[in-house]
């Protein structure tokens, strides 16, 4: 068996846990918890952008409806935060199951349409079923997590909480990918025919990376729900599917540490700029076409490309000058 | 007993019969030709045995089992495996992990032990692993395993396409014009890795324009015009039909 | 009873009115849909900026309704034409998906920029056209009737431009078969410059006609962006009597759904229908596979 984690992740696994004791403010280390969560919305989404090559525009959809669902099931039905997030993922993936199963067999532009359209209704329920979601109002008072009898209510303590789910889902993903599903989303995104060819069930692999992106995004919400400890129906809006396209692209899709690079700038750079949120998501929307126009691949894979070209021209001097 | 029976194969297309009513069988272990020119329903019958269509009339038999409605991905399961006839393969991805998506299904690890990494898991890879290089080294590919499919020559790139098909375990190759845009010396390299292939034991049945290739390499051969099966027979009998004359051949002359 | 029928009356007339602002905005999306063969989620987009920027115009430099209209229709269709020109233009050379991409994020660009200016507060525009017309039990407003009356008209004006002018042809020759009309001589960049441009004229155009009778704001675009999408695959995606149809359909469900339902659940209905057309009549209602422009 190999191990859970590789040795050289754990120069940057110690970097985030003394990351929060360092940094100023509490203003910041709430940023922090912010990015993990949006890291965890990013991470659904290009399960479905990068992996299977369908581009979705109804991530909102599951975010929302897994903050509501653990919101509502720990305060309503008084059940722990634990309890109350598995709940939230299980809905999450039944929803994704069912808008999978309807928007999948649509192609393309087709297919974005539909779960926009989707991500839409489900914005008109939370709105409107106000028993349940308590309607543009929003959703107050959502019970803090606790662990033996200690609430995790401040940043550092939730930063931690999410920083491990972060963890976990991570190598859930890398697993995933680095698996014959994985290969077969692959072989998908490259060419659908060929894939189906060679005996690969598409629609059925479709679906599962759809229900699979749909948990993590449902998790996420739930996360969100719990810290911030207020929802309102805003958050099953089209802003945060533009935001998780926006970290998908622009840090790179299809590759784990591209798009939590993407994560990490649009959530933490632009707030300590001081920036307007409105102006920011213009200034967003900004790089993210000059990053489909200009590199395709996303900021992750330009350096990570531009260090591997200047790494091989110094090595070809190296070896110039020992043959000389 | 016949490997591949289609019985009546029909298939309309807006009231236009593409294929009327074909019959024939595949012997195990044969190597099979479709001809016929432009339009006589070659490629029609051909995607209907893949299950790219589904057929207006008629059944397609494979071992004794109906297969005639089975959507394409189960036919692969079943061990029916075609090839496209414009260059198919996963251009950006290395010639290895083309080969190891061909041989995908035969991992029977399911996606928990993936996810927990099994034991199962693990040894299920170094199986499909050790596939690969089968693959390869039968094909004759090894050095070129890291490079990108996109960067292989053309006449590699269609050979690739086999490979991938034959990872996939098949026990009826059907192969969509495989020497289209061949050279010659590209052409007679894909003869000689047919019949490679028919040492397998792998039955194949090809459509082709190329009749060098067809004469060359068909032990029978099935002449289709404007949808109906004129002629059958042994590459000696097809070039002494006086109508396959007629229609195909004579065309050229 | 009789005022039952004078409500449902009433509805029917709001309902006309606001499909026939839907079928502006979907004749210019099918336009962009059938001949550059993009769909474009920034439709909704140029859609407020007609309703803006006729409000900037009237508020800020006191011009009048309709000139503040025409020069707003004028600069959004040169906004959308450059929109097509530099940044659609080079993302459909690379590939479908990054360009319908990109048109969403021209919309989020568009939506963000004009919400940082403006303020989200919902405005009211004045329109000059407030008369109200009584017909039997039924009461018209002047802007209501302006509307139907410049819908239809701008509906048949570019009909009878797609049909008779030189322009037109170009375009229709294009949406047909790219390469053969640039072989006879078309300029077929150009010819999508334009569309595009049209597309979203007309997107502005019924921004600012509804302006008066909602209220304008920069999300306004949202929902009607999709809404755009609705109406033209309840008339057949790339027909354009389709989307002329299929607009009046939406508006007239969406004003009795409204009245007689829920205004709040309405949306549901097109949104709803949307997805079941799509998966199982995926050429709309009125039939004809593949209708041309």
């Amino acid at each position: 068996m190999k191990r859970l984690i590789d040795k050289k992740y754990l120069v940057l696994i110690i970097v985030f846990i003394v990351l929060p004791f360092l940094v100023p403010s509490s203003y910041v280390r709430n940023l922090l918890v912010l990015a993990g969560i949006f890291a965890l919305l990013a991470l659904s989404t290009d399960l479905v952008l990068g992996y299977i090559g369908q581009l979705t525009l109804g991530q909102s959809a599951f975010f929302g409806v897994g903050a509501y669902a653990s919101a509502i099931i720990a305060k309503e039905l008084g059940i722990p935060f634990w309890i109350s997030i598995i709940g939230a993922i299980v809905i999450a993936g039944v929803l994704g199951y069912f808008i999978g199963f309807i928007s999948l067999r649509l192609r393309g532009g087709y297919f974005a349409i539909t779960t926009l359209a989707f991500a839409q209704i489900m914005k008109l329920i939370a709105n409107n079923w106000i028993e349940l979601t308590r309607g543009p109002m929003g959703y107050t008072k959502i019970p803090s997590p606790s662990i033996f009898g200690l609430e995790i209510k401040s940043e550092i303590p939730y930063y931690f909480l999410t920083f491990i789910f972060v963890v976990l889902i991570i190598i859930i993903i890398k697993r995933l990918i680095d698996s014959p599903t994985g290969r077969a989303y692959l072989a998908i995104r490259e060419q659908e025919d060929l894939a189906r060819a060679v005996g690969i069930d598409v629609f059925r692999h479709k679906v599962q990376a759809f229900v699979i992106s749909a948990m993590i995004a449902g998790l996420a919400g739930g996360l969100y729900a719990h810290y911030f400890r207020f929802i309102s129906p805003d958050l099953l809006g089209i802003q945060y599917t533009s935001m998780a396209l926006m970290m998908v692209f622009v840090g790179g899709r299809g590759s784990i540490p591209g798009v939590l690079i993407g994560a990490g700038i649009y959530t933490v750079l632009p707030e300590t700029l001081r920036m307007a949120g409105t102006l920011r998501m213009s200034i967003f929307g900004v790089i993210l076409l000059l990053c489909i126009m200009f590199m395709p691949g996303g900021i992750y894979r330009s350096i990570a490309g531009w260090i591997k070209r200047k790494s091989k021209k110094n090595g070809n001097i190296v070896q110039q000058t020992t043959v000389s | 007993m016949a490997l591949l029976q289609v019985e009546n194969l029909t298939k309309e297309f807006g009231g236009l019969k593409a294929l009327n009513s074909v019959c024939f069988d595949v012997s195990e272990g044969e190597i099979l030709g479709v001809i016929g020119p432009n339009g006589a329903g070659k490629t029609t019958c051909f995607n209907l045995l893949t299950g790219y269509y589904l057929p207006t009339a008629g059944k397609v038999v494979f071992k004794g089992e109906e297969v005639t409605n089975l959507p394409d991905y189960k036919r692969a399961l079943y061990g029916i495996v075609r090839t496209f006839q414009h260059t198919n393969l996963f251009p950006k991805l290395t010639v290895f992990d083309n080969i190891l998506i061909g041989c995908q299904r035969q991992h029977k690890s399911t996606l928990a032990d993936a996810l927990l990494r099994r034991k199962k898991f693990y040894s299920d890879e170094e199986l499909l692993k050790a596939e690969v290089k089968r693959v390869l080294a039968f094909i004759g590919m090894q050095e070129m395993a890291d490079m990108n499919a996109e960067n292989l020559s053309y006449g590699d790139q269609r050979k690739l396409e086999i490979a991938i098909a034959l990872a996939a375990n098949p026990e009826i190759l059907l192969l969509d014009e495989p020497a289209a845009g061949m050279n010659p010396s590209e052409s007679a390299g894909l003869l000689k890795l047919i019949k490679e292939i028919q040492k397998l034991g792998i039955t194949t049945v090809l459509v082709e324009h190329d009749m060098k290739l067809v004469m060359n390499i068909c032990e029978r051969i099935i002449v289709l015009n404007y949808g109906v099966k004129i002629a059958e027979g042994t590459p000696y009998e097809i070039r002494n039909n006086p109508q396959v004359v007629e229609v195909y051949l004579g065309k050229r002359k | 009873m009789m005022d039952y029928g004078a409500a449902i009356g009433q509805q029917l007339i709001n309902g006309v009115v606001l499909g026939l602002c839907y079928a502006l905005l979907a004749f210019g999306l099918n336009l962009i849909v059938g001949i550059l063969g993009i769909m474009s989620f920034a439709q909704g987009e140029f859609y407020m900026l007609g309703g803006v920027f006729t409000f900037a115009f009237m508020q800020y430099l006191g011009l009048g309704y309709v000139t503040s209209i025409l020069a707003s229709i004028l600069i959004v269709a040169f906004i959308g034409a450059l929109a097509e020109r530099f940044l659609i233009k080079p993302l459909a050379e690379k590939d479908m998906e990054i360009t319908l991409l990109g048109t969403f994020a021209i919309s989020i660009i568009l939506m963000n920029l004009l919400e940082y200016i403006f303020g989200n507060t919902p405005q009211k525009i004045f329109t000059p056209f407030k008369t109200l017309y009584n017909i039997g039990p039924l009461v018209i407003n002047q802007q209501r009737l302006v509307i139907i009356i410049a819908g239809i008209l701008l509906v048949l004006l570019f009909n009878f431009m797609l049909k008779n002018t030189k322009f037109g042809i170009s375009v229709r020759a294009t949406s047909q078969n790219k390469v053969a009309a640039n072989l006879v001589g078309i300029n077929v960049a150009k010819t999508y410059t334009l569309t595009f441009g049209m597309g979203c004229f007309l997107a502005a155009i019924a921004g600012a006609l509804m302006g008066p009778l909602s209220a304008v704001y920069p999300s306004m675009g949202q929902n009607i962006g999709l809404k755009g999408f609705v109406v033209i695959v309840l008339g057949g995606m790339g027909s354009l009597p389709g989307a002329v149809y299929g607009g009046i359909i939406l508006g007239v469900i969406e004003s009795l759904g409204a009245a007689f339902i829920s205004s709040e659940w309405k949306d549901l209905i097109g949104y709803g229908a949307m997805i079941l057309i799509l998966l199982f009549k995926p050429q709309g209602l009125f039939g004809r596979k593949g209708a041309g422009v």
